[in-house]
């Protein structure tokens, strides 16, 4: 059981809600019976808010609907592009190296890339097709579920907020509460932000 | 071809169709939930009690992270939207919130959600809801006390 005095101590952790979780229980009791904690939390949630709408207020002046696709595209501008080595360069280089040797016309890459399937097809139809009648077969690994986008119970996580407007008179805030992940809009008179 | 081949193919084709008409129309819908709730600080005949309509269990979680300490479920609508098709709710306080299906995907529902207070705009938002999340508007006072109604996607995945 917490006081009165405690509660002032862990006001701030209490706003951020960064008190761990059986402290939280704590003052969660407090709150209840105490009509003045409860009223002192409130005032400072409040503020918060106003804060937070402030400083939206600031940025939501900012168009900012291109920043994603332009972030994205400059990330993908940044990103060298990984020079790939043909696979039958270093096989040429070596018969090149090899006394000056140059390749027959059948050793251009498409055809070397066709006898190189050839080949491949030779070798499985030797292991797999050849195989005695009832010898067991290798068993395909069973398909895995699909991996769901988000996890039971954390669906509050899945919200984006867009784009944000307000009226003039009024002021518009959004934040996410940190236990529960719920995504809120704030909406507020201008007076009541400016704390008149 | 006769007619009984006529027949045949024609049925062919719509066991085809309409299966897959019918696949693409549940892609487009969605249905949406819009809860308005009246939070309040009322002084309660039992102190300890924190009072939230029990009809809004969903949301209890939510609830308790906001400065209030009853909880009163004002409205719960459901409503099947398709792509541009739009929905309003009446609030306490002369205010009206219209929300209006932006686009739908497998992945997600964008909506478009207006708040007017006396036929005038006060807040406008776009929102993208993955599965079955919802987001809370709070803030609007009334003179009984502040509305919070949470807007939620319900629907085929």
């Amino acid at each position: 059981m917490i006081t009165c005095n405690d509660f002032a101590e862990r006001l701030d952790l209490y706003l951020d809600h960064r008190l761990a979780r059986d402290e939280q229980l704590s003052v969660d009791r407090h709150l209840h019976d105490c009509d003045a904690c409860s009223a002192l939390a409130g005032r400072h949630q409040e503020r918060q808010v106003i804060l937070r709408t402030a400083v939206t207020d600031v940025v939501a002046a900012v168009d900012v609907s291109g920043l994603w696709g332009a972030v994205h595209r400059a990330i993908e501008h940044d990103v060298p592009a990984k020079r790939v080595r043909a696979w039958w360069v270093p096989l040429r280089d070596w018969l090149r190296g090899a006394g000056g040797w140059t390749a027959p016309a059948w050793l251009t890459p498409l055809r070397l890339t066709g006898w190189a399937a050839a080949a491949v097809a030779a070798i499985v139809f030797v292991a797999f097709g050849l195989r005695a009648p009832g010898t067991p077969r290798v068993q395909v690994a069973e398909r895995q579920p699909a991996v769901s986008m988000s996890k039971p119970g954390s669906q509050l996580h899945n919200v984006r907020v867009d784009s944000l407007q307000a009226s003039e008179g009024h002021t518009v805030a959004t934040w996410m509460q940190p236990h529960t992940g719920a995504q809120i809009i704030w909406v507020a008179d201008a007076d009541a932000a400016a704390g008149r | 071809m006769g007619c009984t081949n006529k027949v045949t193919v024609l049925a062919l084709i719509a066991g085809l169709v309409v299966p897959a008409l019918a696949l693409a129309a549940d892609n487009d819908h969605a249905t949406i939930q819009v809860t308005a709730v009246l939070a309040t600080n009322r002084a309660k005949a039992k102190p300890k009690a924190k009072e939230v309509d029990p009809r809004l269990h969903v949301l209890k979680s939510q609830l308790r992270r906001f400065p209030f300490r009853n909880y009163k479920l004002l409205r719960m609508e459901s409503y099947d939207l398709r792509r541009s098709d739009q929905c309003g709710v009446e609030l306490p306080g002369s205010r009206y919130l219209q929300v209006t299906a932006v686009e739908r995907t497998p992945q997600y529902l964008k909506l478009r959600i207006i708040l007017n207070q006396n036929n005038r705009p006060v807040m406008a938002a776009q929102v993208s809801l993955q599965g079955n999340s919802r987001v809370l508007l709070a803030g609007p006072r009334t003179d009984d006390g502040t509305l919070l109604v949470a807007i939620g996607a319900k629907g085929p995945r």
